[in-house]
């Protein structure tokens, strides 16, 4: 069996689940509750810097990421303790693994079908929000500005690895499912409450730190590390640790 | 049900859950934005601030140091204006001292609030945006027609998928 053609069945399997509304919902919702941008470009005369307003609007992106970052981390705790923990359970991974395809291949299949799934809907939900806040301009902003508009992508895509990841490494190192579940949500929430107990620790921790203009490229590089650090732990602990009864 | 059908219901959802955000969002206060040109503004010149602006009730209420024209253009305007903004402009009106415009976008997205000296000399003009947080009709509508092109898509979709049924049986 091909690796794509696993990581095409793992994100059919995910699809088929009843958890997707829920999700598209949740994170459509929530990419409203991160605030609203308050912004103005100052002028001068009659030239118009487009570059401003598309700034503004990519900003407008970025601060989305409060808002679903609640999100991310609940269904990120859901999904991928469902797609490894549940699976090992019940036995389906048992039978994957007695296919001819490496424990490698089922890890990389089952991340990145994960990860997709996770990244389509937040992506999804934080640019319709960006579409529907100039509908008559949104592209022309992408045309003249394209890197302010890709801006809130590239935090997403390290937003949703770090919550992702945190979910990966308790799920392959839990007996059971909720359990994984139970200590990302717990790990990735209290990152979020820290900010009630002391605001000034905030810009230091998700899901603050991805906002690109409150810290510096140092906070995104440690947090992308810690990451990408756990995602290759997670995937060790897998293909040479893990016990399939 | 099949996969047309299935991303009719994703769009449904999405766009409802958009909707329900938006409204979630007005219970919050409305934005107030200053902006002053200080002295700097000249004969005949133009100073303002370009913003993104939702279907809400504005109130702007402009003080100036002589005379002045104050205006609101959607961006598109702006940049079709040609020179001729006092042509395009949503809202205008001429100022001298102080003054007060209420305005109401009919659809959201990036407007352009400018000051234009009337005089021959130097002049110091100063303005404040009040928001009062309405429900957003424009919005509404643009949902509205994701819901029914979402509906639109679960028909198709159940239709392609009585038809193979009928073909199977057959």
């Amino acid at each position: 069996m091909k690796t794509l053609t696993f990581i095409k069945w793992e994100f059919k399997s995910l699809t088929r689940l009843r958890v997707i509304l829920p999700l598209v919902a949740f994170m459509f919702f929530t990419s409203y509750l991160g605030g609203e941008l308050s912004g103005v470009v100052f002028v001068s005369g009659e030239n118009v810097r487009l570059e401003n307003l598309a700034s503004m609007l990519g900003k407008t992106g970025v601060v989305s990421i409060e808002g679903i970052y609640l999100a991310l981390a609940f269904f990120s705790a859901i999904l991928v303790p469902f797609s490894l923990t549940e699976e090992l359970n019940t036995g389906i991974l048992k039978y994957y693994l007695s296919l001819p395809i490496s424990r490698f291949k089922v890890f990389l299949a089952k991340f990145l079908a994960c990860y997709i799934v996770l990244n389509l809907t937040s992506l999804t939900a934080v640019y319709y929000k960006m579409f529907m806040t100039d509908p008559r301009n949104f592209f022309r902003f992408l045309a003249v500005s394209p890197f302010y508009m890709l801006q809130p992508c590239l935090m997403i895509l390290l937003a949703t690895l770090f919550t992702f990841s945190v979910s990966l490494y308790f799920s392959v190192v839990s007996v059971k499912a909720w359990h994984a579940s139970l200590y990302s949500l717990f790990t990735l929430y209290s990152f979020y409450t820290v900010r009630l107990v002391n605001p000034r620790l905030r810009w230091y921790l998700p899901p603050y730190m991805f906002f690109p203009a409150s810290t510096s490229m140092t906070g995104i590089f440690y947090i992308m590390f810690f990451s990408v650090f756990l995602t290759l732990s997670s995937c060790y602990i897998f293909v040479r640790r893990l016990e399939v009864a | 049900m099949n996969p047309v059908s299935k991303l009719g219901l994703v769009l449904i959802t999405a766009a409802l859950s958009a909707l329900a955000g938006n409204i979630f969002t007005l219970q919050g206060p409305g934005l107030t934005i200053t902006y002053s040109t200080g002295r700097s503004l000249g004969p005949q010149k133009l100073s303002g601030i370009y913003l993104f602006l939702k279907s809400y009730e504005y109130r702007v209420t402009i003080s100036c140091d002589g005379k002045a024209l104050f205006m609101v253009l959607r961006l598109e305007d702006l940049l079709s204006s040609a020179g001729n903004l006092e042509e395009k402009a949503l809202i205008k009106k001429v100022v001298e001292g102080w003054s007060e415009v209420s305005f109401r976008p009919e659809r959201r997205g990036a407007y352009a609030l400018l000051v234009k000296n009337l005089e021959e000399s130097r002049l110091s003009a100063s303005f404040a945006v009040f928001t009062t947080k309405v429900l957003e009709v424009d919005f509404l509508m643009d949902t509205m027609v994701a819901i029914t092109i979402g509906v639109f898509l679960v028909v198709i979709g159940l239709t392609l998928n009585a038809v193979s049924q009928r073909r199977l049986r057959k």
